[in-house]
Order: C-alpha cells, then structure tokens, then sequence
C-alpha cells in the first residue's frame, strides 16, 4: 500500500467513525426519523415493521441499517420514495405521527380510525380505481351508522365473516396513502354509493344472498348495493 | 474371530449407529413437531376463550335486559326510570359488542345485533327525554312492553343454547360459521321473536322514514349531463369526459370520468335531475404535498361552487397530513350560516381535486328568518363559567332530522378550542364541538 492510498484511506476511515458518531448522537426531529435516530418512536416504527413482516431484528429504540433496510422494504412495497427515511409520507402509510408538538388531546381516535379504515380499504380495495377506494371507506362508515351494523369502525371492520381481507389476514399488509386519502374524504362526507351498506365481486363472490340485494353502482370491480 | 464375524460385527455396528441417529432424529422431530402443534393449540385455546367469553357475557346480558326492561314496564319514580334506562343501554351495549364478536354467520344473528342496537338507541332517546323534563307516555310503556317480550324471546333461546352442551366456536372458521347447536338455535328465533313496535322517536336508528331526496328540476338523459359537466368543468382543465356508469339510491345520478390537467383519473357524479354535480374525486397523490395556505384555497373552493350554481361561501377549514385542504362551504341568508346545506371542496398543490354536495342537494331550500327574539350577547350568560367567546355566529344546524336556529360561539377554554351552540330562542345548549389539533390541520368531534 503506498503512502497516499494509505493517506486516503486513513481520512476515509475517519470520515466513517464521524459518520458513526453523528449518525448516533443525532438528536430525532420532529420532520423524520432516519438512520441514528433513537427513542420511541423508532421503538414504534421497529414494532410495526416487525408486526407486517418487513424487519426481523430487534426492537430496541435504535434506528440502525437494518432499519433502514426494512423502511426501505416497507416503502418498496407502499409505493414510496425508498429513501430509508420516515418522513411526513412513510409515517402517514405506517399510521403513526411524527410531530412531537402535537397536542396531547384526544386526536388519536381520529387517526387511528382513520388508518385502521385506510389498512382495510388497501386490504380490500387497492386494485381498484380511486372512486373504488373511497366507496369501500364510505361502506364502513355507512355501517358504523345503520341499525344492522356494531356501532364503531373497529366494530365494523372486525365483524367476523364480514371482510375477506380481515378474515384472510390482508388488513394487515399495511397501507398506502392513496387509500389513505381514500378514507379521508368519506370521512369528510364523500360517498359514491350514496349510503350502499354491502359490496362484492361477482367474480369471485359466492354468497348467493349477495347477489339478491338491489345493485346501486358498479365501480371497478365492485359492485356496490343497498 | 473369523473374517465373516468381522464383517458382521462392522454391519452390526453401523447398523445400530444408524438406528440410534434415525431415532434421535425422529425422537427431535417429534419434539419439535409437538412443540410446534402445542403452539398451535395454544392459539386455538386462547381464541376459543375469547369466544368461550363473548358467548357467556351474552347470555348474562340478555338475561339483565330482559329483567331491566320487564321492571321499566312497572316503574313510575322517575330515579328508578333513569336508573333502568342507564343500566339498559350498558347491557344493551355490551350484548351488541360481544354479538358481533361471535364468529357466527347467520341472518337472526344480525336481527339480534339490530334488536339490541334499538333498545340502546331508544332507551338512550327515553333517557333525554325524562333529563328535559318530559315522561314516559303510554305509548312508551307500550314500546317497552314490546321490547321486553322480545328480549325474553331472545334470553330463552340463548338459555336453551347453552344448557344444550359445550359448543366450540373455533369450529365455525373450518364450518363457513355455522356451529351446531348454536346455529340452530338462532335459526329457531323466527321472525315472530323480533315483531317489536315500530319506534319512532330522536335518534339514528328511529322507524321514522328517511324523506326521499327529491331534484326539483327536469330528468336528463346522460348525455345533456354529460354536456353540461363538460361545459362547467373544462374551464378547470378537465378533460376526455365520457359517461362511466349510474347509481341509483339516495340520490340518483349519472357517473363520468375525466383527466385532469395533470393527467389523473376523475370521477364525477352529477344528479339525473337537472345535471348538478354531486361529487368529483381525484386519483393519486399530490407530489408535493404541501399544500397552499388555507386563504387561497377559501378563495378557490368558493369560486369553484359559485361556478358550479352553488351560492355559498367558506365557513370552516381542514387539512389532512395527505396534502389535502378540506373547504366546507354553505349558504348565508342574512347573517345566518345554513349548516345543514354544506357543500365541500378538497384542494391540492395542483388546484381543486374532490367536490361533494350531497347535503346541500338533500336540505336546500329558500329559508327566511323572522327577526330575532333574543340576542348573542345575552346567551353568554348560559355559558359555562370560564369560557372565554373569540367569536359569535348566527347559524341554523341540522339535529335529530330537525333544523335549529342557535348561537354559535367560539371559545377557548383551557388552551382549546370549543364551538357551542346555544338555542336562539331557549339558550338550551343543543351540541358542543371541540376542535381536535391533527398533524397538519383541524378537525372538530
């Protein structure tokens, strides 16, 4: 090894353990989480990567590569930047929220219905075109508030026999933020069905009393009816 | 020794090595195996409990709703009332949570879920009632009476069911939910169990008729709709309209779809009767997702409705943490924001990108107000204490399918935000609003 490859390879070494040291004392912001963060939200993003599949190491509070990798899976697989950093964007497709500042009130029911809504709906729906989306969110809610139904949205979604992709395990691939827009605007009013409490596939519906309900609307895949 | 005892001694030898290895490793499988199903049956074990609970927990709150509402039949104090009201909505309530836990699929099941839905929904109604002074009619016993032989219909079937043997719910996943016994036994509560009353009283699941959406305007056939949407939108750079399909409920209307200037999928729905756009949803997600100050996006939304022919202006708005500015827009006769006749618009980096008028098409009509009796200021008196009042409105606000002239102030109490709406007339507190912070917006609950 001559002088200067070793010169150079000295400052590389140097410039690595900055990295390091940086990376590790970096204090977590409230815009991202990336790698060198620490603390609970990490703990929170490593539980719910650990929980879909996407990261098999531990869950220690510590944002290290394999982290990153799975962040980097989990975006893969949502359709985002993979960039290995949880931003406003990632954290919204994982369901969790960023800001430290936020206040300490009741706004968690609010989201978390909203992403239990939006796991659903891409479980369910994420094939079909946007109007799709919003329909299957709208049945939800039009549930959640009809006499035949439970009355809350988790009641609603985890009704035995009353989702395929709750039966079959799909609820819990996570989610995309198209479904979670999707959810947004029912949860703002929007209702392509116009109050329609059950949907179906008929290519691959097999219930025979599905078929007898009156059809309202057909939107992608679905059929959509009173 | 011989060499044939030799060689036999070395066969004998690698066959009893081989032996003891392929037992070992039989001896580890089983074990694995064992240790691996004994996992499993935990799994079903603690799922079948969960169930086993559910089940249970049913059955002892039927039997407390049937002896609550069989007392109510005979109560007349109106703290015993109250008392049977509050205990019936919590049985009623938590038979309604484990009913639709069961891993059951059956048609009287739902009727059992709709049964127990009704009573909490209309004890709740009785119980609102009895706090604003009024009693429990004879029609109300009536309805009670009703409730009551039902639910005893109800308890002696789930009795009978559970004094038939031990039923394994875990058995329903492999059985498309039909359990014997159990299955059976609801199929044996026929439709003359659930013949209650028809109730009619305030609350969301009241047998009061929904009205009928009517468009006071001429049917069109699809393509003046299209026409006419074509002609309103492709000033906002949609375009490639083509009709998609048609819905047929609440509100009947044809479906189009379109591209934005941006190239996204649009959706758009517009009534049969007189071609009104109802909604428009946009597909995907803005790049960006920062979206523009609210102040601008007020001011778009609005013009946006007036060029759509609906006279409103901007009374609250929302962001999502999707880049997504939600603007409620209503009417204002005079100085009163008409509530009940919302018309809302969503708004992205890239300009308008949902529209949603349901409300205003279902509730609009010409409204005329007569002079105020009473006036903002003196309500602030009905306030709770501490309240500090930023800002008053005089607003009509759609409850229990009624419509209510009140005062809607704006306060801050404790670092939050409260709307409270007081009775125009009466100063009865009719709803209050808290304003819920949210990553990147507001929303009220």
């Amino acid at each position: 090894m001559s002088k200067r490859t070793k010169a150079v390879f000295i400052v590389l070494a140097l410039i690595f353990c900055g990295t390091l040291f940086f990376a590790h004392s970096a204090e977590v912001d409230a815009a991202v989480v990336k790698q060198g963060s620490r603390g609970a939200i990490v703990t929170t993003i490593q539980t719910k990567l650990k929980n879909w599949g996407y990261y098999t190491g531990g869950v220690d509070g510590v944002f290290g590569s394999k982290t990153r990798t799975a962040v980097i899976y989990f975006q893969k697989k949502n359709g985002l930047t993979q960039d290995g950093i949880v931003g406003a964007k990632t954290a919204a497709a994982m369901g969790i929220q960023l800001s430290s500042s936020s206040s300490s009130s009741s706004s968690s029911n609010y989201n978390s219905d909203l992403y239990l809504m939006a796991r659903a709906v891409y479980g369910e729906a994420r094939g079909e075109p946007y109007t799709g989306k919003v329909a299957v969110a709208a049945i939800i809610l039009n549930r959640v508030k009809h006499k035949d139904f439970p009355s809350t949205v988790s009641g609603v979604i985890y009704q035995p026999w009353a989702f395929t992709a709750v039966h079959d395990g799909q609820i819990n691939l996570g989610t995309n933020e198209e479904c979670i827009k999707a959810c947004q605007d029912a949860l703002n009013g929007w209702d392509p069905t116009y109050g329609c409490i059950y949907y179906y596939n008929p290519k691959t519906a097999t219930s025979a009393w599905i078929w007898s309900r009156p059809v309202v609307v057909t939107i992608g895949n679905h059929v959509f009816c009173k | 020794m011989n060499k044939l005892s030799k060689v036999l001694a070395i066969i004998l030898s690698v066959v009893t090595v081989v032996c003891v290895a392929v037992i070992i490793k039989l001896a580890s499988d089983n074990q694995k195996l064992s240790q691996e199903n004994g996992g499993m049956r935990c799994y079903e074990t603690e799922l079948e409990n969960m169930y086993q609970k559910a089940y249970y927990e049913l059955i002892d709150s039927v039997k407390n709703l049937d002896a609550s509402l069989n007392k109510l039949t005979v109560a007349n104090d109106k703290v015993t009332q109250q008392t049977l009201l509050s205990d019936i909505v919590g049985q009623a309530d938590t038979a309604k949570s484990d009913l639709s836990s069961l891993p059951l699929e059956n048609e009287t099941l739902v009727k059992s879920l709709t049964f127990t839905n009704k009573v909490s929904d209309y004890c709740k109604s009785l119980q609102k009632k009895i706090i604003s002074g009024g009693n429990i009619t004879a029609t109300d016993r009536s309805n009670i009476e009703g409730l009551a032989e039902t639910s005893a219909a109800l308890n002696d079937a789930l009795q009978t069911m559970s004094e038939n043997g031990d039923c394994k719910f875990t058995d329903c996943l492999k059985n498309n939910g039909r359990l014997e016994g159990i299955s059976d036994g609801f199929d044996e509560l026929n439709e003359n169990s659930f013949a209650y009353p028809e109730l009619i009283y305030d609350g969301p699941f009241s047998d009061a008729k929904q009205k009928d959406i009517e468009i006071d305007a001429p049917a069109m056939t699809k393509e003046d709709v299209l026409a006419k949407v074509e002609k309103q939108l492709s000033s906002f750079g949609l375009k490639n309209f083509e009709f998609v399909n048609e819905a047929d409920n609440k509100l009947e209307v044809y479906g189009f779809s379109a591209t934005d200037a941006n190239g996204r999928d649009v959706y758009i729905q517009a009534t049969k009767n007189g071609g009104y756009l109802s909604m428009i949803t946009t597909s995907g997600i803005s790049e960006n997702a920062k979206t523009s100050d609210s102040e601008e996006a007020q001011k778009k939304a609005e013009e946006f409705a007036r060029a759509l022919g609906y006279d409103v202006k901007p009374v609250w708005v929302s962001k999502s943490g999707e880049g997504c500015i939600y603007v409620n827009l209503a009417p204002v006769v005079g100085d009163v924001i008409i509530y009940p006749d919302l018309v809302k618009v969503s708004l992205d980096q890239n300009g308008i990108c949902g529209f949603e008028s349901f409300n205003y098409l279902a509730n609009h009509k010409i409204r005329k107000f007569d002079k105020m009796r009473r006036n903002s200021e003196e309500g602030k008196q009905y306030l709770a204490e501490g309240l500090v009042v930023n800002n008053v409105n005089t607003v009509l606000i759609p409850k229990n399918n009624k419509e209510i002239l009140c005062f809607e102030y704006d306060c801050e109490y404790n670092g939050s935000q409260y709307f409270v709406f007081l009775n125009a007339d009466t100063f009865a507190e009719e709803d209050i609003f808290k304003v819920i912070k949210g990553t990147e917006g507001y929303t009220v609950m």
